[in-house]
């Protein structure tokens, strides 16, 4: 125990296991209201987050509802093995990323810079009505879009006329065709959730400070200046947050939409792993089959949302932890 | 004013009857009262719960015996059953578990959710046990493979016993077209050709012929004449597998070839005719369809004078027989209703097993059947000269606005989920022209179907799922890949092939078990 | 202050101006559409290619009259209206609190909370056994059901935690120095200059909880006097699209039926949309921050 390190407060610097009692015991001390904010929450999470996770042992079962969670059979990695070895597995994968990659390249960025353009509009009644407007199609359900969206690009729909006209070829139905699946969800997509999904970036700029804006200004900035340097700087840490969130959820593609607009002439580009899962599980109620199925999806997402936020980490002041 | 007084006369004289009729000793199961609670699948707007039918009031007078509904609609159905098992509080009935429970009935047995209701059967429930015998298919569709009765189920029938629902769906064509092109109803696949070809040309028709959005027919519609069907079908007691066998492969060839000949709805493969019944009679009404896969309650002139989606006065749908290849040769459908509905079981959790079954028998009887489909006598329904029940005008105009379907479902159980299931109560709610369609229909023959009664055990069950999705998903991709001419035929081979190598041995070896098993019983 | 327009800023504010106008007719025609097709005659409505602008047929609300014939349509909206209230206000406060901690520099294992809390969004243990713990603690039919479970969110939190680090330290440090304690800082200082964030989170909490129908679904198996708007809506909406059985095509009061899932959007949407003008004061730039310096 020759300690050869003797600046004053030694036990305060050490980290570690070992010393993580002591430290906690420290910092409760400095901050003793925090922690205890901090237990209710804690509390709640493991009641209702936690102990249901308990549940991903299904995963490994041949579940039967009927027998529960502890009751059921063990199967092992059976479930994952057959999610992997299916004929399918592959090009189910390989669609739910690359929708997931589309999302993240087209639809991310169209709320963002909705946001700033919006902030341009100096009118504020007009600029209010837009805004509200622009949620609207959050709000209708996904049925009757997809019902929309089915009708306008049949054989004879607005928009395959449309791309007809402009390509000069023949109007033909182009929700039939796989190529053109992945162009129709992502514009769809965006139409639903530009509006809606700027909000959160346009509090973001409210929430700069005006003082900025004021010494820019004397400094002799034009607006596109005060745009590119003060608020998009400023509102970074809300898109950096929520750049990392998203790969966090770049594999979730869910099944509603999808399972609305693909048909078998579209497997090849629209059937993801939910759709998928969702036509097995339809037959069999698998619950164990299915929970592995999202076991796989989570870790997946875990390391891509860790990737993200060590990228952030390092070259930007942001992160998520 | 005077239809109140009437209603109010109505409601007098129904009291009456009800307080001077008194309940057969039979039927008064539990003279002290009692509960049962029952799981049922149930539509849930018009009522929201069975609580509310008059005809459920009084059977629970008659009985003696209060019915606690636990109800989940149809979209629900798979979640609230799975919950239900979980949270182990199982009612005392359970009607669906066939459809629902993971791994079928016999699991549930096994894993102690149902009792083996073969003993409650044989002493306690007389009524059902004589339906059971009518026919060959009842007696074996009701047992199981090891032959005896471990769950009971729903009665289809009309007034004279158990017997198949007339085949509800099939081909509409449009006769007034077929006549003024001076044709007669197809029957070959040739004469298909010729009718759809002057829909085309002479009607303008942009979609002469709609098919499912995975090139194929509900029942087999087409197939047939080929001598296949969509999925697994019998020949003698073999099983087979349609997409397998090579006249699947004349199948698509002729189909592709019409499909570039422009008799094929161009949009077929979005979602085709069977994006929801209720929107595929819109191709007919906009003359854009001279024949499509639907319900019968489109055709005949309904579309014309009841749903109003057309202005063409001569607008007229009949029934055609699938079609067959050669003139003579027998057409085949792949209908797959059968006279068992749901299972019902009573669960582990039932205190008096003994009074369920009791209860359940009473549903068998002639009497609740009645009262079940038609109502209580002299409000919802009288019988005539010719001993035929008909509906009052509480049903057929009621005065509230509701249309005819709802007023039944108001005042009656009305559903296919319990007891016998009188399908016969449909007919005069159409008119015969409508009907019609459904006796052509009925006449083609279920050779080929495999009965929906066979079952398979737990453990080939898992395996069949686990085998059997990417087959049909490849299935389904060539068939549409094929009619709308982006794959050629010439792989068919190794179509096939793949179809081997992703386990449809395995699939078949199964079906063919269960098969067996069933016509050993 | 003003600000010289170049020639450029112009042309570039015609063409932002012409755009916003674009985008907002883009979202407002399905909007449109389905209003009018609520109101149209469903048979023509069903015929119809492309967008409805006026109405087919002769205009009738049957629609409406179908939807408010469940009389219990009403107890929805009481319900929901309260559900959502209430989850504002649990969900507001809890994710404020936790957004405060988690940004306190001083709180050495904040980053572990962090991820105690994001490891639940990546994690999940489904339906079935959220159902089982719900159940056992005993709150199954109760109003509770539908508010505890979703009490917290890890996406606010992290949300309300980003907006909040924006709040200069100095601010944190003098008003220590005045002697004000950890809650008082909260109160006083951080809420009062979270209200963009605030007002945006609690939008968030209100949409999804007026939306919301699932947790109804699986929590209040029996009492159905305490559903939200939505089930009762999704009932009627599910009725109307799912033909089990010839039976359903008795009579032409399915087509009407069909109506029904235009209706439902219109009488679900509407009321929320109203919510937002309430909201909106706190997203024009410049109400906040002031003049507050270091």
């Amino acid at each position: 125990m020759s300690q050869t390190n003797t600046s004053p407060k030694p036990r305060l610097r050490e980290s570690g296991l070992r010393a993580f009692p002591h430290n906690l015991a420290q910092d409760f001390q400095r901050n003793k209201v925090i922690y205890l904010l901090c237990i209710p929450i804690v509390i709640w999470y493991i009641i209702f987050c936690y102990l249901p996770m308990g549940g991903l042992v299904m995963s490994f079962e041949q579940f039967s509802p009927a027998k529960g969670i502890f009751g059921s059979k063990w199967v092992g990695l059976k479930n994952f093995e057959q999610f992997f070895t299916g004929p399918f597995f592959f090009r189910t994968l390989r669609n739910t990323a690359m929708i997931g990659l589309l999302e993240l390249l087209f639809s991310f960025p169209m709320p963002i810079l909705f946001a700033l353009l919006l902030n341009e509009v100096h009118h504020i009644r007009f600029k209010k009505v837009v805004q509200t407007i622009s949620y609207m199609p959050y709000f209708i359900s996904m049925v009757v879009i997809c019902g929309i969206i089915k009708d306008f690009t049949e054989s004879n729909g607005v928009i395959s006329n449309l791309v007809a006209a402009i390509s000069g070829g023949k109007a033909y139905n182009l929700l039939g065709n796989s190529a053109n699946f992945r162009a129709i969800y992502i514009i769809s997509s965006i139409w639903q959730t530009f509006g809606y999904g700027s909000i959160i970036y346009l509090a973001a700029i409210a929430g700069v400070d005006q003082a900025l804006y004021e010494a820019a200004v004397v400094d002799g900035a034009g607006r596109w200046r005060q745009t590119v340097h003060i608020t998009i700087p400023e509102i970074m840490p809300t898109v950096i947050i929520l750049l990392i969130l998203k790969m966090g959820t770049l594999l979730a593609v869910g099944a509603e939409k999808i399972l609305l607009l693909y048909s078998p002439a579209t497997y090849e580009t629209a059937d993801v792993i939910s759709t998928y899962v969702y036509r097995e599980g339809l037959q069999n109620f698998n619950y164990g089959y299915s929970t592995a199925v999202g076991l796989f999806n989570s870790f997946i997402n875990t390391a891509l949302l860790l990737g993200a936020n060590f990228l952030s980490r390092k070259y930007s002041e942001t992160s998520l932890f | 004013m005077k239809t109140m007084s009437k209603l109010l006369a109505l409601l007098v004289g129904v009291m009456m009857l009800i307080a001077v009729v008194p309940a057969s000793a039979e039927e008064m199961i539990a003279p002290d009262g009692a509960e049962l609670s029952i799981w049922m699948v149930y539509q849930g707007d018009v009522p929201e719960s069975p609580d509310e039918i008059v005809s459920v009031q009084k059977m629970e007078e008659i009985t003696g015996v209060k019915i606690n509904w636990q109800i989940a609609t149809k979209n629900d159905a798979t979640e609230k059953f799975g919950l239900m098992l979980a949270s182990g509080d199982y009612p005392d009935i359970v009607i669906g578990a066939s459809t629902y429970y993971p791994g079928g009935i016999d699991k549930g047995i096994e894993e102690g959710v149902f009792i083996d209701m073969t003993d409650l059967v044989a002493e306690y429930m007389p009524n059902y046990q004589a339906l059971c015998n009518t026919n060959e298919s009842t007696r074996k569709g009701t047992l199981t493979d090891s032959g005896t009765n471990a769950a009971v189920y729903v009665m289809n029938g009309n007034l004279e016993g158990p017997a198949r629902e007339m085949v509800w769906s099939g081909i509409l064509v449009r006769q007034d077209w077929l006549e003024k092109a001076g044709l007669d109803v197809p029957v070959t696949i040739d004469d298909w050709h010729t009718a759809l070809t002057a829909f085309k040309d002479q009607f303008g028709a942009s979609a002469p012929l709609m098919i499912g959005a995975d090139g194929m027919f509900t029942w087999g519609q087409f197939m047939s004449a080929y001598g296949v069907m969509e999925e697994f079908y019998q020949v003698d007691g073999t099983v087979k597998y349609g997409p397998a066998e090579s006249g699947f492969k004349d199948y698509l060839e002729t189909m592709s070839q019409w499909y570039a000949e422009g008799l094929i709805d161009p949009d077929f493969m979005t979602g085709g005719a069977y994006d929801g019944w209720a929107t595929s009679y819109a191709n007919f009404g906009t003359n854009k369809t001279g024949a499509m896969v639907t319900i019968w309650g489109y055709s005949g002139d309904a579309l014309l004078k009841d749903y109003k989606v057309t202005e063409d006065p001569d607008f007229f749908l009949v029934g055609a027989h699938n079609p067959v290849l050669t003139e003579g040769d027998t057409a085949y459908t792949g209908y797959t209703v059968n006279e068992m509905g749901s299972s019902i079981n009573i669960t582990t959790s039932c205190k008096d097993p003994v009074l369920a079954a009791k209860w359940l028998d009473y549903t068998y009887s002639e009497d609740a059947m009645i009262l079940n489909s038609y109502g209580i006598e002299g409000l919802t329904y009288t019988v005539d000269e010719d001993g035929n029940y008909v509906y009052t005008d509480l049903i057929l105009n009621n005065p509230d606005g509701y249309a005819i379907g709802d007023a039944a479902r108001l005042y009656t159980l009305h559903t296919s989920a319990i007891g016998r299931y009188n399908w016969q109560r449909f007919e005069q709610m159409y008119n015969p022209v409508t009907m019609a369609c459904q006796y052509i229909w009925n006449e083609d023959s279920t050779a080929m179907v495999i009965p929906s009664t066979v079952t398979m055990t737990s453990d080939e069950g898992i395996l069949y799922n686990n085998t059997y999705t990417p087959i049909k998903t490849l299935v389904d991709e060539y068939a549409v890949k094929v009619i709308t001419g982006e794959q050629s035929l010439d792989d068919f081979d190794s179509f096939v092939q793949s179809l081997y190598d992703y386990g449809l041995q395995t699939c078949l070896d199964i079906k063919q078990a269960a098969l067996d098993r069933y016509n050993a019983r | 202050m003003v600000i010289k327009r170049s020639p450029g800023r112009i042309v570039f504010e015609i063409l932002n101006t012409v755009l916003m106008i674009l985008l907002a007719l883009i979202c407002v025609i399905p909007l449109w559409h389905v209003l009018i097709a609520s109101i149209s005659d469903p048979g023509l409505v069903e015929l119809h290619d492309g967008i409805i602008f006026w109405p087919l047929g002769e205009p009738s609300l049957y629609a409406y009259k179908f939807i408010l014939r469940y009389k219990n349509l009403w107890t929805g909206y009481l319900n929901t209206i309260f559900y959502v209230i209430a989850q504002c206000a649990i969900t507001g406060t809890l994710t404020v609190i936790a957004g405060y901690i988690l940004s306190r520099k001083r709180f050495r294992y904040r980053n572990v909370l962090m991820g105690f809390i994001v490891f639940t969004m990546m994690f999940n243990g489904g339906m079935i056994p959220t159902y089982m713990v719900v159940r056992n603690l005993g709150l199954l039919d109760t109003y509770g059901a539908l508010l505890i479970p979703m009490a917290l969110m890890p996406f606010y939190i992290i949300i309300m935690r980003t907006s909040i680090s924006r709040i200069p330290d100095s601010l944190e440090e003098s008003a220590r120095l005045d002697g004000a304690g950890e809650l008082t800082i909260l109160f006083r200082i951080v809420v009062p200059l979270s209200k963009a964030t605030l007002a945006v989170i609690i939008l968030f909490i209100a949409v999804a909880k007026w939306n919301e129908w699932f947790p109804a679904l699986l929590y209040l198996p029996t009492a159905r006097t305490k559903y939200p708007l939505q089930m009762f809506l999704r009932q009627i909406l599910i009725t109307s699209e799912n033909i089990t059985s010839a039976a359903d095509v008795v009579d032409n009061s399915q087509l009407y039926k069909t109506l029904a899932k235009y209706g439902t959007i219109v009488v679900s949407t509407l009321p929320i949309l109203c919510i937002y003008p309430f909201v909106q004061k706190y997203f024009v730039t410049g109400v906040m921050i002031g003049s507050i310096k270091g």
